[in-house]
């Protein structure tokens, strides 16, 4: 660990100077999304018949596929952020208080990609206008797929609520630091602000944790999107109530990968070792564990519950599951990055931060693969198969595949942009680690 | 055989999204309203914050759906 100590200059270093590395990086990601924006001008033009769903004789007739996995995928990485704030704020752990900006800003990031998701999976995206919005005040009342769309957009509000109000605190204090370009942005961010607000908007934020410390994870993520499949009776793979659980641990064990890959990104970019210390990294490295853990437990009832002596239907489907390569692929990796995470728990010499980064670029590879296989596999093997006769196995179409390469640089685009608008590491955490402490968390460690 | 029909009395999503998954919300924004430190200008601040985002967000997707739609006009 580094024995610098952190100042309000570290945090508002990526706004005052632009390295080599950045244009390079933002060169590339720009190139990537491009080429993205050219497939998906493609799949507008010519409709969904460009993508292998529901293409059934040669592809298996499922209609969902890479983009609704992507879609689970994305969303539970954008757990990650504002889970953790929230339990910062709730829980005190103000260990985590240097990440907690970058994981909030995560989830927005990540919320929108998800939400691009449907843009795209609907095929036209006038149809969000056209039949979503309009249909609302009917649909609201019977169709998962619009408690989806709610819980959502509630989960993105309030998550813009709260980075709004508790960057105000930062942005007043540090505004002579910031780039004059952007005064008119800062000026409504921090529109009515003065001291005597602090204590108050803290208590604000504090009832806005406690909400969003309760949907996100149980309702959102536990609740509506595995709803979205285990409500429907004629798929096996998708039915049951382990459904909600499973999602959460996914979710979970993307998030707290996605928030290291993040930090240590951040970290070698601004030189924040002394700030994003090895002890916050190991930390979250052992949270990924956990998560993992439960991901493989609630992989380990299915599959000991659907091999065993199941109803013929979800014997099928767990005998397809337990068999196919990409299904071994996922299980391998996250086993492969729990190995790790036990031995540095166990020896701490084996932990590194490049150790604890592969470990999460290889979770998120698992968990990305897993839940593009649940959602097509589910379709595959239903109770009644129709398409038994014109035998065939879906595997994305190189504009499916070229969805992920894009959302995932639009996503670094986001946070090429946000580094050069905001502080994204709060000012409370400079002033905890300078042991200026002040009382926004409650408790310790 | 005991049958339960939930929508007998009201569709499930009405009581799914708007009694049991709003409680969330409803309880931060009552904590806003009723709790202490009490600040009825602020708690209305962060009230507008919540509405001003879920008004931008739909109504900037309207206005980008119609963008596209233009470009990439449906098939007559």
């Amino acid at each position: 660990m580094s024995s610098r100590t952190p100042n309000t200059d570290d945090i508002v270093r990526p706004m005052q100077s632009t390295a080599k590395w950045y244009y390079v990086v933002f060169g590339a990601a720009s190139i990537l999304a491009l080429v993205w924006f050219g497939l998906w001008s493609i799949q507008l033009s010519r409709g969904l018949a460009v993508t292998n769903l529901a293409d059934w004789g040669s592809a298996g007739g499922v209609t969902w596929g890479l983009y609704i996995g992507a879609f689970i995928w994305w969303v539970g990485i954008a757990h990650g952020g504002i889970i953790l704030s929230a339990a910062v704020r709730l829980f005190g752990m103000k260990r985590y208080l240097p990440v907690a900006r970058l994981a909030e800003l995560l989830t927005i990031g990540a919320l929108s990609m998800a939400g691009f998701y449907i843009v795209i999976h609907v095929g036209r995206p006038d149809r969000i206008v056209t039949s979503v919005v309009q249909a609302y005040p009917v649909t609201v009342h019977q169709s998962p797929l619009v408690w989806d769309v709610t819980v959502i957009t509630m989960y993105m509000v309030m998550t813009l609520t709260y980075l709004g109000l508790t960057i105000r605190y930062d942005l007043a204090r540090l505004r002579d630091d910031l780039p004059n370009i952007l005064e008119p942005v800062y000026k409504v961010a921090t529109i009515g602000y003065s001291e005597a607000e602090d204590e108050v908007i803290e208590r604000i934020v504090w009832w806005l944790a406690l909400g969003v410390i309760v949907m996100a994870p149980l309702l959102l993520h536990g609740g509506v999107i595995p709803w979205l499949f285990a409500l429907l009776p004629s798929m096996p793979g998708w039915q049951g109530a382990i459904q909600g659980p499973q999602f959460l641990t996914i979710a979970l064990t993307s998030a707290i990968a996605g928030v290291i890959i993040l930090a240590l990104a951040l970290r070698r970019a601004y030189d924040w070792h002394h700030i994003l210390t090895d002890d916050v990294i190991r930390g979250l490295t052992l949270w990924l564990g956990l998560f993992s853990l439960l991901f493989l437990w609630l992989q380990l009832q299915q599959v000991i519950t659907g091999v065993y002596a199941a109803p013929l239907d979800q014997r099928s489907f767990a005998a397809a599951k337990v068999t196919n390569p990409y299904y071994q692929f996922a299980i391998g990796v996250v086993l492969l990055s729990l190995a790790y995470i036990f031995a540095q728990a166990v020896k701490a010499h084996l932990f590194s931060p490049m150790r604890s980064l592969a470990a999460s670029l290889l979770v998120l590879a698992g968990t990305l693969t897993e839940k593009i296989l649940f959602v097509f596999e589910g379709l595959e093997y239903p109770t009644f198969d129709m398409y038994y006769n014109t035998p065939g196995h879906y595997f994305p179409s190189p504009i499916e595949i070229g969805s992920l390469v894009g959302t995932i640089a639009l996503c670094t685009l986001f946070f090429l942009v946000i580094v050069k608008v905001v502080p994204v590491i709060e000012l409370h955490a400079i002033e905890e680690l300078r042991g200026e402490g002040h009382s926004h968390v409650e408790g310790d460690d | 055989m005991v049958e339960f029909q939930a929508w007998n009395f009201m569709y499930p999503g009405t009581w799914v999204i708007f009694i049991i998954i709003g409680v969330p919300v409803y309880t931060a924004i009552l904590g806003w309203f009723l709790g202490k430190p009490r600040d009825m200008e602020k708690a209305l601040m962060a009230l507008t914050y919540l509405i001003g985002f879920i008004v931008s967000m739909w109504v900037g997707l309207y206005f980008l759906t119609v963008a596209i739609g233009i470009v990439f006009p449906p098939a007559m």
